[in-house]
């Protein structure tokens, strides 16, 4: 079960996604949500559905996979499907479809949720696509530190806040894998995780967190004495094996990226089908 | 005369908690020359693995003198020093998962040189090349949690090589693996050693000692004996006490032997005791 979590996990190909600056990509991936927040129009939506696809197809990356990666959210965004439907404020002339008690379902309220569902597909699909999937841990911190280096001027750890997220990555794998252990062996001890009420259920989670956390310690303990041994001081005089340099197609997939805003606004305004 | 890379002379170690103080080392006098391949054996607890971290400065020494590549170490080494030290002295630890700091191959590898202040392409140069070494080279790309036990050990020598020390430490590396990985990480350590550098391989099993041109035994905290593996191997009565035992080929030899074979029991490794056994075959006239 804990295996299907791929949230944060790097698909090593070798796909024009794959090759993009780290830093022109966390760019991009900010200005892919600020576009997808622009949508109005049906049109509009229906747009960053298809960018969405296209980026999948661009990179890849089995599409089984990324809807793999969505199943754990279905639940987030169910919810906020229904909460849309059922907390939309009727505008003038919208449309009554059903009604019992205090509860109204406009038309445009179901039409609201679908686009909110697209939109948390999207955002998800999009920054996993360009960052999480196509870009390694390692390149996307490089790519954090060198746009945030003017700031360590200021006094800002930044390297070190690099470091640690570099390691909290490189052992998400470890710890998912380490968590499952730990639940059979407290399975075969009898302990029962998925019945009772939900305390009970929670209660449950205590002797599967208690070990994770001390094994955690002392695999940190351990890591620390390794990396010692491999003459690490900081971030100090360090060099880097591969140097980041921006190159025309990077400018180009920004520009791809950035001129979505564009599109959107234009099917907007002139195709502004189903605008809630 | 060979350099001596490592020196202790009455060296003593104990861990210091806050209520409790636990002696582990006592009066530990070694040399260890350049090019060598030391092995430390030891039973659970004998010390060994501490006499290791006290070689990379990770423990260091309550009294006594340690000499690493003739500097004298003593309690007020400064943290250059120490650094300097560790430019020369590589440590492998026994978890491969927990001295992995980067999720790709061949960026956790660059972790060491890049921290030396190497140039780009130097580092890039050494990376390939220590990949190359211990024969993973075509999953430099890969992410390293889905390698087996073998290929991360054998990655984390890798990262290990990129330093490019003079002495190698391996602190009982093989004892998590799976016997494929053993043998694959046995065969990278052998191969460093037939490149020159030093190895001291700390381990308990018997089977990956013999291949050691020394080995140090280790027992409650103090050297039970030292000599080369012809001759630890034929004092049965330290081997017992000390908790140690024979490796396997030895003990085939000896069982043969026993029985009435005639064979020549002096083979350590499993490829001579073979050799041994067919001559005897031979012998008796068996084809």
């Amino acid at each position: 079960m804990l295996k299907d979590i791929t949230l944060g996990q790097y698909f090593p190909l070798n796909s024009p996604i794959h090759r993009i600056d780290p830093r022109m990509k966390l760019i991009s991936a900010i200005v892919y949500i600020v576009a997808i927040f622009f949508a109005k129009s049906a049109i509009a939506y229906g747009f960053i559905l298809l960018t969405a696809i296209l980026l999948i197809l661009f990179s890849k990356i089995p599409i089984i996979t990324i809807l793999k990666s969505l199943k754990p959210l279905i639940i987030i965004i169910i919810i906020t499907g229904i909460i849309n439907i059922f907390w939309y404020q009727p505008k003038e002339g919208a449309h009554l479809l059903a009604s019992f008690w205090i509860i109204n379902i406009y038309l445009e309220g179901i039409i609201s949720a679908v686009y909110m569902l697209t939109r948390i597909a999207c955002i998800i699909i999009g920054t996993s696509v360009i960052l999480t999937y196509t870009t390694s841990p390692i390149a996307l911190t490089d790519g954090l530190e060198q746009m945030l280096a003017p700031l360590g001027k200021l006094h800002i750890p930044v390297h070190e806040f690099s470091m640690m997220m570099t390691i909290a990555m490189r052992f998400i794998p470890t710890i998912i894998e380490e968590t499952d252990k730990i639940m059979s062996a407290q399975k075969a001890r009898g302990s029962d995780f998925s019945s009772g009420n939900i305390i009970k259920r929670i209660k449950a989670l205590v002797p599967i967190l208690i070990p994770l956390f001390v094994s955690s310690f002392r695999r940190a303990d351990e890591l620390a004495t390794a990396m010692e041994c491999r003459c690490y001081r900081g971030g100090e005089g360090r060099t880097k094996m591969i140097k980041l340099r921006f190159r025309f197609t990077d400018f180009l997939w920004l520009f791809m990226v950035a001129s979505m805003i564009a599109i959107i606004i234009v099917i907007n305004i002139y195709l502004p089908f189903y605008i809630v | 005369m060979t350099e001596t890379v490592i020196k202790t002379e009455n060296l003593n170690f104990q861990y210091e908690t806050d209520d409790k103080i636990k002696p582990v080392l006592f009066d530990i006098n070694l040399d260890i020359k350049k090019g060598s391949f030391v092995c430390i054996l030891g039973r659970n607890g004998s010390g060994k693995s501490t006499l290791a971290k006290v070689f990379c400065l990770v423990n260091k020494p309550t009294s006594g003198s340690l000499e690493l590549f003739g500097t004298k170490i003593g309690s007020d080494v400064t943290e250059d020093q120490e650094y300097e030290i560790r430019k020369k002295i590589g440590m492998v630890f026994q978890n491969p998962d927990n001295q992995m700091v980067a999720t790709i191959v061949e960026e956790d590898v660059a972790f060491g040189p890049e921290n030396l202040g190497v140039e780009p392409k130097e580092i890039r140069r050494r990376v390939d090349e220590a990949l190359d070494i211990v024969g993973m080279k075509e999953f430099a790309r890969h992410s390293a949690s889905q390698l087996s036990g073998g290929q991360k050990q054998r990655v984390a020598i890798a990262g290990i090589i990129a330093l490019s020390p003079d002495v190698i430490v391996f602190d009982e590396s093989t004892a998590m693996l799976d016997p494929i990985g053993r043998r694959e990480v046995m065969q990278t350590i052998l191969k460093l050693a037939g490149m020159g550098k030093t190895i001291i391989l700390i381990t308990h099993h018997m089977d990956e000692a013999v291949y050691a041109d020394r080995i140090i035994v280790l027992s409650k905290g103090r050297v039970a004996a030292d000599g080369t593996p012809e001759g630890i191997f034929s004092r049965e009565k330290m081997l017992k006490e000390t908790g140690l035992d024979l490796p396997q080929s030895k003990k085939v030899l000896n069982k043969l032997s026993e029985k009435g074979l005639d064979i020549s029991t002096e083979g350590l490794d499993p490829k001579s005791a073979a050799e041994k056994i067919a001559d005897a075959l031979r012998k008796r006239g068996l084809q």
